[in-house]
């Protein structure tokens, strides 16, 4: 299948015609020959436009032959056009400009912003992730976010397996993870920032507590916004493909195509990804057992962690036209296998366990702007997904690490003793029909002032079967269906030359969670089924604010409040098999006063070197926080979670970034810090911190470039990695040796990679974890060692 | 055999006592170690579910109410997710632990008491896990510390005629396994599928748990108590509302060979007998084996089964009326010897209780502790019977407390050291 794949990509380079279009870049510097960053360089006749780096560095690309007025705007810049010609592959086009003073701050900052730095900027904190570098190296979107401030991933295992996002010490269903604003649980298991390529990303929004009005959801930790590639101004065609240790593979192609005339848009993209997950284990429970029972430790290679996916998202539709922005209709298919090596802890290792998820997804997305009367823009996304999960627990025999089975005192293998490998054997389905429904309504009152109305709606229908249980059990299953509404209300306002930004809004959360319970009764003698239906009904209202204010141009206040609150989700309220988790139906609506106060300053010169900081520090305060407790009160035990209410906690703790370049070295490093304790005065942990929560962590990454590296108009980029996490506490239990608290961590990652002078082909490699580290995202389950990627990457942008 | 001195004194008295001389006066063994366990809450005030800690003194300090024992602040954590289960050898100086769930349940191991926090954990680690899951339940026999024994049903599946919809039985896998706890490692072990008669099961009902293994006097078979759980036959779901009851049941098996099981049923309750967290029944100097039972339907009984490994029917001692109150609920109890025996208990669901009981007189008699809404004995596992003594940890939940010392032969009640206790937790057992 994957060889296939690659020699169709490949068959696809060759017969590909180029037309004929080029590609502007340069430098912008003032006066003083210094870079100017974050200055907007737009095409005028093409509406293109394109923001420069630290570097004073812009691309346009994709340009058509022609005469074109390029026009230079910036903060701390005059307006400058002027008249270039393209005519051939790359134009490089150098701009001198002259500075202008401070206070003559006007509306070309925000035109000046790039995309990142104007969402930054906003009021929120947040903080925006670009994947264009990393989606030509060997980095996971998971992996991405991990060396995010204030992001904890926290997986289970390699390549595939199940992660939660903690953002500043909330986590779980707390987060909201969305794609393009939908959430993402519509697409299903099967479509996630697990397989997802970097290459299919635009842009990756973190949210920290509270949350734009647009991410309509009730989620007070925040939340990430996976936006993905637009660019609808760009006809181009990209493919990778990479190869690294454990036998992971991965290939993705995208392309789009626009009809300047008419307006039609047709895009895709597909991705494959598999890996055998065979690293090997030494952590302190990787244990063999003899016959009689006594443990040894051991060493051992993981042999059923297998993970496979392929998918693909295919949008047609027509942009900047008359009656339309943007109208997409888009289908999106996905399939993932996974194998499950253990439960919440390593100590049994599972064989033949395993999941298979697969979506079909239709959507429609449709943005105008002056839409009825001038000034009211309409937003609509509307989503329907059909998915499915399989779960497949039948192996009765129990193995030790070296994937042998287990023999007995009475020289026979093992059997389980609960049926199969984590409970009773099972051959279970889970499916779900999903809809999702995001509309918005824009309208600006006058000048820097503006009205939001947004609703979000939300319903799944679920069935669940196990072909492995008998008819009687099944006929008398609980099911249940689950419908949620957000609205929102906003008010945006812009003033003191656009110095000064709010945000207020208002949001009204309603859901109804539908409970069917079978139940026998005898009628004129003969049991019969009657249902008997419970119905679960919230409301609950919050409220918000966002602000920014910039001292000077270099240096923005931004603070953030939000009164949150969000409701027990399917999965915390029903179970989910696949995950381990149990279903607790007395769970409790969970609520938050968030606060965020923090500041942007930068990037400030001396000479050569380069040197921005942002700061932000924060408080949570949560009444009935909902966390995930290890489970083990059934009889027949195993290890399984669920999620329960703890009356309150409160969380402070902060979060810092600092970006230093100096000329091709590029610098960053990031901290998070923060407390999470119990504030119940009649629990013994009142004012104790709580386990399980990586509290405090830093990443830091370096990046050197290298131009004209062996050929001529090539680029080398060097990239060295380290993440750090403090050693925590993964139970309330207290111990003499630190028994149950996690190793400190400090992984390492080195790589390269090279963009060929044709600017077509770029390869990279990395090395991960080198000096093949211990590594835990959750404890008693460990993560991958040394390992080795090599990734090929091929782009083409003229056609 | 109780490696101790036990120091016998001469009664010299006036001349009628000497056609009834008084029992000697026992007191054991002066010198060991008396270990006190606490539970740590989890989430919700006495659920235990937080951990265990240990703390031990000698048995005059838990003797003397002047001294205080916090287990909280200074003891040593014992390794176990939840509530950890504790056994100790006879002479205190060993603790034996089978950590119950979380990431090394079903872990044996060993602590050598050297006073108070001070514990040894020692050489090497076994893991019952897979033979008998991560949540065992388990004692040690009276063999001189040579043998414990760990039961646990599991895998319990629902069958149904060939129509898929018509209920037949369910039943689960009963593994009964014997471990060495001085050179630690499994014995042996065996399964079996233990069908309860067809009548029984027609009404969903099915072996849910065992527990409370004992040794009957000709040491070849195991007495293991059993409690049933139901199906409602008509839906296939869980039926707990524990309206219909069928007999108390054990399970008999050849020891040491564990093989040959066979249940055995009383006419004279229809509670279970597999007690919780601790010893359920007691070989008596007599060769019947006395076992308590709970959840019956006139409170609890305590039942006989004689030396031919079956119920003695005939032998009615029901709690209730022996306490004239209705609804006792034995949550653990200790045979301290010569027929008498001390049952911690419950009334209608509420408090904490102590009754001392003669099993030949079949009289019960309240011990006189203090009442407390918060005192619950839910989780209690332990008691230390060092010659007449016999010794009881009584906290309510989040409340200071005793150890407290009840003389088996005289009745007599002594409060000895002060138990600190903290918010949410409780002290469950003197080991």
């Amino acid at each position: 299948m994957r060889h296939c794949l690659l020699i169709v990509l490949l068959s696809f380079f060759t017969t590909i015609a180029l037309a004929q279009t080029g590609n502007i870049s340069g430098i912008v510097t003032d006066h003083h020959g210094k870079p100017v960053a974050g200055a907007a360089i737009t095409l005028k006749e093409l509406k293109r436009t394109a923001a420069t780096d630290d570097q004073g560095r812009y691309e346009i690309t994709s340009v058509t032959y022609g005469k074109y007025t390029l026009m230079i705007s910036s903060v701390i810049t005059e307006l400058k056009s002027i008249v270039i010609k393209v005519d051939e592959e790359t134009t490089v086009v150098n701009v001198h400009v002259k500075g202008i003073a401070d206070r003559e701050l006007k509306q070309v900052m925000v035109e000046g912003k790039s995309k990142k730095r104007e969402i930054e900027t906003s009021g929120f904190a947040v903080n925006v992730v670009d994947t264009k570098a990393a989606s030509l190296r060997n980095l996971q979107t998971n992996e991405l976010l991990n060396r995010t401030v204030g992001v904890r991933v926290r997986q289970t295992g390699g390549f595939g397996s199940n992660s939660d996002y903690n953002l500043n010490g909330m986590s779980g269903r707390a987060i909201g993870i969305f794609i393009d604003g939908i959430e993402i649980s519509t697409y299903g298991s099967s479509f996630n920032l697990n397989n997802i390529p970097p290459s299919m990303i635009e842009r990756i929004e973190v949210y920290k507590g509270v949350l734009p009005a647009h991410l309509s959801g009730d989620y007070l930790g925040g939340g990430i916004n996976v936006v993905l590639k637009k660019g609808a101004q760009r006809n181009n065609l990209t493919a990778s493909a990479s190869y690294g240790s454990f036998n992971t593979q991965q290939t993705d192609l995208s392309g789009m195509y626009r009809d300047t005339k008419t307006g039609l848009t047709l895009r895709g993209s597909g991705f494959y990804g598999y890996s055998d997950n065979d690293y090997e284990v030494w952590g302190k429970w990787v244990k063999n057992q003899n016959a009689n029972g006594v443990e040894s430790q051991t060493r051992g290679k993981r042999f059923n962690d297998g993970f496979k996916t392929y998918g693909g998202r295919l949008e047609a539709g027509f942009t900047d036209v008359k009656w339309a922005d943007n109208f997409m209709l888009n289908y999106n298919g996905s399939y993932t296998y996974k194998e499950i090596q253990h439960g919440q802890y390593m100590s049994v290792p599972y064989m033949g366990r395993f999941s298979e998820s697969k979506a079909h997804i239709i959507g429609l997305d449709y943005v105008k702007k002056d839409f009825l009367l001038k000034g009211l823009k309409l937003t609509f996304n509307g989503v329907y997904s059909d998915r499915k999960e399989y779960l497949q627990d039948t192996v009765s025999y129990r193995y030790n690490w070296d994937g042998k089975p287990i023999i007995d005192i009475h020289g026979k293998p093992f059997k389980s003793r609960e049926g199969a490998q984590q409970g009773p054997a099972s051959m279970a389905d889970i499916n779900r029909q999903i809809g999702s429904l995001r509309a918005g309504l824009s309208y600006n009152i006058a000048d820097g002032h503006k009205l939001v109305f947004n609703h979000g709606f939300y319903t799944v229908d679920r069935q669940d079967a196990d072909q492995l249980k008998t008819i009687l059990e099944q006929m008398y299953d609980i099911t249940s269906d689950l419908t949620t509404n957000v609205s929102t209300f906003t008010y945006e306002m812009d003033a003191l030359d656009n110095r000064l930004k709010t945000n207020v809004f208002v949001k009204y959360y309603q859901q109804n969670i539908e409970r069917v319970e079978p139940r026998a009764q005898t009628v004129n003698g003969q049991t019969t089924r009657i249902e008997k239906i419970t119905k679960s009904n919230r409301n609950s209202t919050g409220y918000g604010f966002a602000g920014s204010y910039a001292i000077k141009p270099n240096l923005v206040l931004i603070t953030s409040a939000e009164r949150a609150l969000r409701m027990p989700g399917e999965g915390e309220v029903f179970g989910n098999q696949s995950s381990n988790l149990l279903p607790n139906p007395n769970i409790k609506p969970e609520t938050s006063n968030n606060f965020n106060l923090g500041f942007r300053a930068g990037s400030y010169g001396l000479g050569e070197h380069k040197v921005s900081l942002s700061v932000s520090g924060f408080l949570r305060n949560t009444q009935d926080k909902i966390v995930i407790r290890s489970n083990d009160r059934p009889v027949t035990v195993m290890p399984t979670s669920e999620s329960v209410n703890l009356p309150g906690t409160r969380s402070i703790g902060f979060e810092a970034e600092l970006n230093y370049v100096y000329r091709n070295l590029n610098v960053m490093l990031n901290t998070s810090k923060f407390n999470t304790l119990i504030k119940d005065e009649v629990s013994p942990y009142h004012n104790k911190q709580i386990p399980n929560e990586p509290f405090f962590t830093v990443n830091g990454n370096a990046q050197y470039r290298m131009d004209n590296v062996l050929q001529k108009k090539s680029t080398l980029n060097l990239y060295y990695n380290f993440g750090f996490v403090n050693p925590f506490e993964t139970t309330w239990m207290p111990t003499r040796d630190n028994y149950y608290r996690t190793p400190t961590q400090f992984i390492q990652d080195v790589g390269a990679s090279y963009l060929f002078p044709s600017k077509k082909v770029v390869v990279s490699f990395d090395a991960k974890n080198i000096f093949n580290k211990e590594a835990y995202d959750n404890f008693a389950s460990q993560r991958p060692g040394r390992a080795f990627y090599l990734k090929l990457n091929y782009t083409i942008n003229n056609f | 055999m109780f490696g101790a001195v036990a120091t016998a004194m001469t009664i010299t008295s006036c001349s009628k006592d000497k056609e009834n001389p008084a029992p000697e006066e026992n007191l054991g063994d002066a010198d060991r170690w008396v270990t006190v366990s606490g539970a740590l809450m989890g989430t919700t005030a006495g659920d235990g579910n937080g951990g265990t800690m240990v703390y031990s003194v000698s048995v005059n300090d838990a003797k003397n109410p002047d001294k205080s024992i916090d287990v909280y602040t200074n003891g040593f954590p014992v390794r176990s997710q939840r509530t950890a289960r504790l056994q100790s050898s006879i002479d205190g100086s060993v603790l034996f632990n089978i950590a119950y769930t979380g990431p090394n349940g079903g872990e044996f191991s060993k602590y050598k008491v050297n006073g108070g926090s001070s514990y040894t954990e020692l050489s090497d680690k076994v893991n019952i896990a897979n033979y008998a899951t991560a949540s065992p339940r388990w004692v040690k026999l009276f063999d001189n510390d040579q043998t414990g024994v760990a039961v646990n049903v599991s895998g319990v599946k629902i069958t149904t005629e060939a129509d898929g919809k018509t209920y037949k039985y369910a039943r689960g896998t009963s593994t009964v396994l014997s471990l060495n706890l001085q050179a630690a490692g499994i014995k042996t072990y065996e399964q079996y599928e233990i069908p309860l008669s067809a009548e029984e099961e027609a009404k969903g009902f099915y072996i849910g748990r065992l527990d409370g293994p004992v040794l009957n006097k000709a040491g070849d078979k195991l007495i293991i108590g059993a409690s049933r759980s139901k199906y409602d036959p008509a839906t296939g779901q869980s039926d707990n509302t524990g309206k219909v009851k069928i007999s108390s049941k054990s399970l008999v098996v050849d020891y040491p060979s564990l093989k040959n099981p066979k249940l055995i049923s009383s006419t004279v309750s229809q509670g279970n007998t597999n007690g919780y967290r601790s010893f359920n029944a007691f070989l008596s100097e007599d060769g019947n084996i006395y076992q308590a039972t709970q959840n019956g339907l006139n409170g609890s009984h305590i039942l006989k089964i004689n030396q031919s490994n079956e119920y003695d029917n005939s032998y009615v001692f029901s709690l209730d009326a022996a306490l004239g109150v209705t609804g006792t609920y034995v949550d653990a109890w200790r045979y301290a010897g010569k027929g008498i025996g001390y049952v911690v208990y419950s009334v209608a669901d509420k408090g904490g209780y102590i009754a001392r009981i003669d099993l030949n007189a079949k009289t019960a008699t309240k011990v006189a502790i203090p009442d407390d809404v918060d005192l619950s004995f839910g989780q209690y596992q332990g008691f230390v019977v060092n010659g007449d003594e016999v010794f009881v940890a009584v906290t309510p939940v989040g409340k200071d407390g005793n150890i407290y010392i009840m003389n088996s032969r005289t009745g007599a009640l002594t409060k000895g050291a002060k138990l600190i206790n903290k918010t949410g937790n409780h002290y469950i057992g003197i080991f």
